[in-house]
C-alpha cells in the first residue's frame, strides 16, 4: 500500500512537472511580452526625446543665428558710432589744424600712410591667399626708400595702377626728398605705359617743378618735347628742346635734343646773328 | 687703463669694417626670405600625396610606370607643395574616387592636404583626379591624352594651375645650342630635337615670351646676323649687318633688341622690327654695350651689360633709348642679365670680384642680391615662364651642360647629357 502511495505520488509529480513548466513558460512569455512592450514604449519615448532634442537644437541654432545677427548688427552699430566719433575727431582735428597747420599736415600724412599701409595689407592678404604667389616686402609707414622701391617694383611687374598711386603718394609725402623728381618722372612713364600721352605731358612738366636740378629733370623735359612733337605741337616741342639745350647743356638729353632740332628745325639751332659794330661818327678835327 | 683705451679704437674700427658685411648678409637673408614665399621649402606649405596611377588596360604597364615617374618629378620640381613620401601611403590601391577613404590620407602617417590619383585607361589615355582630403571635396577631374610623359605633364600643369592660379611649366620648352645648331627640348631635358639646320654656326637662341618666335645669331649669311624664326621653323626675317652681332632678345610685342658693331662701330644696342628691319640704335658711346634683355612683363625697359664705368656691369635703358642708368655696380665682371617674366627679378652671371662665375639674383627695385650657384662655372641664366625656376649652363659635370634649379638655388638638376649651352626657356 505504501509503495502504491509512493508510485501515485511519483505519477502525480511526473504529471505536475510539465504542467508547472508550461505554466512557468507561459509566465515567462508574458514577462517577455511585457518587457517587449516596455521596450517599445522606451523606443517611442527615445524617439520623442530625440525629436525634442532636435527641436531644442533647432531652436538653439535659430537663437544662435539670431544672436549672431544681433552681434553683427551691434558690431555695425559700434563701427558706425566709431566712424561718427572718428568724424567728430576729424572735425576736431580740422579745428585744431586751424591753430596748428603743421600738426594737421602730419596727421593727414600719417593717415594717408596708414591707409596706404592698409591697402597694402589687404593686397598682401589677397596675394597670400593664393598659395605661394610672390609677396611684397613689408611696408613701413614713413619709410621713403621702401615706398619708392615698392612703387618701382610694381611698375616693373606691370602693376601700373598700383605703382601710380604709390609714386603719387611718394611725391605727396616726401616732396623734398632726393627721389621726388624720380617719382614724378615715373608717374609720367606709367601714364605713357597706359597710353595716356596728354596726361603724361602734364606730369612730365611737373618734374622740373619738383626739382629743377634733379637727375630726371632733363630727361623728363626731353620726353615731354618728343611727346609734343608726336602730338603735332612742333613749336612747343622746339621751344622745349631749346630749354634743354640751354638749361642742361652738359646732359645726354641736350645732345639728343640737338639731334632732334637738327632734323626738325635746324634754323632754331642757328647762332643768333653777331651784333653789328656801331658806326661811330668821325669827328672832324677842328681846324 | 691705458691698454684698454688703446684697444677701444681698434674694436670700433673692427665693428665699422664688419658693418657692410652684415648689411650684405642681411640683404641676402631678406631676399632669401622673400623667395621662400615663392618656392615651398620642406616642412612649409600644403602637402600633396600622389598615388601611383593604376593600369586599367592590358599592355599599359610601361606607360603607367613612365606616367607615375614623370608626374612625381614634375610636381616635385614645381615646388608648390610638399610631396608626401609614397612609403607612407595606404596599401590599398587608389584608382578611382569610389576607392578613396579620406581618413587614410588625411590622418597619420600620410597627413596630406591633397591627394592626386587616377588610372591609365588605354595606351594613350588616362583619367586623373585631385581631392582635398581635409574638406573631402573633389578639386579636379582630368581626361588626359597622349603618351605617358605628355599625360603626366598635362596633369601636373592642371594641378599647379588649380592650386596656385598660375600656369605650370611641365609643358614648357627650352632652346639651347649644341653642335653649332639650335635644339629644343622639354623643360625636364627629354625630347631633344634639332630646330635649325643652317649648317653654319648658331649662337644666342632667345625664345619670345609666348614661345612662338625664336631669335638667334647665325653665320649663314657669312656675317653674324640675327635670324628670327616662327615656332614651326620658318624664317620671318633677319638683320643684314656686316659687323659683329650678338645676343638678341624678343620683346612681348615681337620687336627684337640685340647688340651689334653694325658696320665696324663699337658694340651698341639696336631695336628692330620682328623681321629685323628698321633697326634703330639705342646706345651711343665708345663703350661696349652687350647682352640686352627686355623686361618681358612690360616691354618698356631693357637690361644690358656695359663697360662704360670701367668693368662690365648691368644697366637699364628705356625701350625708346632714354633713361639709361646703372642697375647694379658690384665691381668685378657681370654678364648675361635675364629679366624674370613677372618683371620682379634679374638673374645674371657675376664673378664676385674674382671668385669664379656664378648665377646671382637681384631684386630690380631694391637691388638686393642673392647668390644661387656654388659648384663649377655657371653662366647664361634663363627664366621659366612662371618666374619660379632658372635654367643655366654649367661645367660642374666636366663639360658645358644645361641645368635647372629653383630660384632659391635648390633642386638643381642636369637637363642635357651630351652638351648644351645658352639655354632660353619659354612656354
Amino acid at each position: 500500500m505504501k509503495s502504491f502511495k509512493i508510485r501515485l505520488a511519483l505519477c502525480l509529480i511526473v504529471i505536475a512537472l510539465p504542467l508547472t513548466a508550461i505554466a512557468q513558460s507561459k509566465e515567462q512569455k508574458e514577462k517577455i511580452d511585457r518587457m517587449a512592450a516596455q521596450l517599445e514604449e522606451l523606443k517611442t519615448e527615445l524617439i520623442l526625446v530625440q525629436r525634442q532634442t532636435q527641436a531644442m537644437q533647432d531652436t538653439f541654432n535659430k537663437t544662435m543665428g539670431e544672436l549672431n545677427t544681433l552681434i553683427v548688427q551691434m558690431g555695425d552699430n559700434i563701427a558706425a558710432v566709431r566712424r561718427a566719433q572718428s568724424a567728430i575727431s576729424t572735425n576736431t582735428t580740422d579745428t585744431s589744424g586751424q591753430i596748428s597747420a603743421m600738426g594737421e599736415r602730419v596727421t593727414a600724412t600719417n593717415s594717408r600712410m596708414e591707409r596706404l599701409s592698409e591697402q597694402f595689407a589687404s593686397l598682401r592678404k589677397l596675394i597670400e591667399d593664393i598659395p605661394k604667389m610672390p609677396t611684397f616686402t613689408q611696408l613701413t609707414p614713413g619709410n621713403a626708400e621702401q615706398l619708392f622701391a615698392a612703387a618701382y617694383s610694381d611698375y616693373s611687374r606691370g602693376n601700373f595702377d598700383l605703382a601710380l598711386s604709390e609714386f603719387k603718394q611718394y611725391v605727396e609725402t616726401f616732396p623734398s626728398s632726393e627721389l621726388a623728381d624720380n617719382a614724378q618722372y615715373w608717374i609720367a612713364e606709367i601714364l605713357l605705359a597706359q597710353r595716356k600721352p596728354v596726361e603724361a605731358i602734364a606730369e612730365l612738366e611737373k618734374v622740373a617743378q619738383v626739382n629743377p636740378q634733379g637727375d630726371k629733370t632733363a630727361l623728363a623735359l626731353y620726353k615731354r618735347a618728343t611727346l609734343l612733337l608726336e602730338a603735332g605741337k612742333k613749336e612747343e616741342a622746339v621751344a622745349q628742346f631749346l630749354v634743354i639745350i640751354k638749361g642742361y647743356e652738359k646732359s645726354n638729353e641736350a645732345a639728343l635734343a640737338t639731334q632732334q632740332l637738327q632734323q626738325i628745325a635746324p634754323e632754331a639751332l642757328a647762332p643768333p646773328p653777331a651784333p653789328q659794330p656801331e658806326k661811330t661818327p668821325v669827328r672832324k678835327k677842328k681846324p | 687703463m691705458k691698454r684698454v683705451l688703446w684697444i677701444l679704437p681698434v674694436i670700433v674700427a673692427g665693428a665699422l669694417l664688419s658693418l657692410p658685411k652684415i648689411t650684405a648678409q642681411q640683404q641676402q637673408d631678406d631676399l632669401r626670405k622673400q623667395i621662400g614665399t615663392i618656392i615651398v621649402t620642406p616642412g612649409a606649405g600644403p602637402s600633396l600625396a600622389v598615388a601611383d596611377f593604376q593600369s586599367r588596360a592590358s599592355g599599359v604597364d610601361g606607360a603607367a610606370a613612365t606616367f607615375n615617374e614623370v608626374l612625381w618629378n614634375d610636381l616635385k620640381f614645381a615646388g608648390i607643395t610638399n610631396l608626401v613620401g609614397k612609403s607612407l601611403y595606404p596599401k590599398t590601391k587608389l584608382a578611382d574616387p569610389a576607392s578613396l577613404k579620406y581618413d587614410e590620407w588625411a590622418n597619420d602617417p600620410v597627413k596630406s592636404d591633397y591627394v592626386a590619383f587616377g588610372s591609365i585607361t588605354g595606351a594613350n589615355s588616362a583619367q586623373g583626379y585631385l581631392y582635398d582630403v581635409k574638406t573631402q571635396s573633389q578639386l579636379l577631374t582630368a581626361s588626359l591624352a597622349g603618351d605617358g610623359r605628355e599625360m603626366a605633364h598635362q596633369f601636373a600643369d592642371q594641378i599647379v594651375k588649380l592650386l596656385t592660379g598660375q600656369d605650370g611649366i611641365a609643358q614648357s620648352k627650352i632652346a639651347y645650342i649644341a653642335n653649332r645648331e639650335v635644339f629644343m627640348m622639354d623643360y625636364d631635358g627629354f625630347g631633344a630635337r634639332q630646330f635649325t639646320r643652317d649648317g653654319s654656326i648658331a649662337l644666342f637662341p632667345s625664345l619670345s615670351v609666348d614661345g612662338k618666335r625664336l631669335a638667334y645669331v647665325s653665320y649663314r649669311s657669312g656675317f653674324p646676323n640675327v635670324v628670327v624664326r616662327s615656332e614651326d621653323g620658318l624664317i620671318i626675317g633677319s638683320t643684314q649687318f656686316k659687323g659683329t652681332t650678338t645676343s638678341p632678345s624678343v620683346a612681348p610685342d615681337g620687336r627684337i633688341v640685340f647688340s651689334s658693331s653694325k658696320d665696324g662701330d663699337s658694340m651698341e644696342l639696336f631695336v628692330a622690327n620682328e623681321d629685323g628691319s628698321g633697326a634703330k640704335k639705342l646706345t651711343r658711346g665708345r663703350s661696349v654695350n652687350i647682352s640686352p634683355r627686355w623686361n618681358p612683363k612690360t616691354g618698356r625697359e631693357i637690361a644690358f651689360v656695359s663697360d662704360r664705368g670701367g668693368s662690365p656691369q648691368i644697366y637699364i635703358i628705356g625701350a625708346d633709348g632714354t633713361n639709361e642708368r646703372p642697375l647694379l655696380s658690384l665691381g668685378g665682371q657681370m654678364d648675361s642679365p635675364a629679366w624674370s617674366p613677372d618683371g620682379r627679378f634679374i638673374a645674371f652671371t657675376w664673378d664676385g670680384g674674382g671668385g669664379g662665375f656664378h648665377v646671382y639674383l637681384a631684386d630690380v627695385a631694391s637691388g638686393q642680391v642673392l647668390r644661387l650657384t656654388r659648384e663649377g662655372r655657371n653662366e647664361n641664366p634663363t627664366w621659366s615662364p612662371d618666374s619660379r625656376h632658372i635654367a643655366f649652363q654649367s661645367n660642374r659635370s666636366g663639360r658645358w651642360e644645361i641645368w635647372a634649379m629653383h630660384i632659391d638655388g635648390s633642386e638643381a638638376r642636369q637637363l642635357t647629357r651630351t652638351g648644351g649651352r645658352s639655354p632660353s626657356w619659354s612656354k
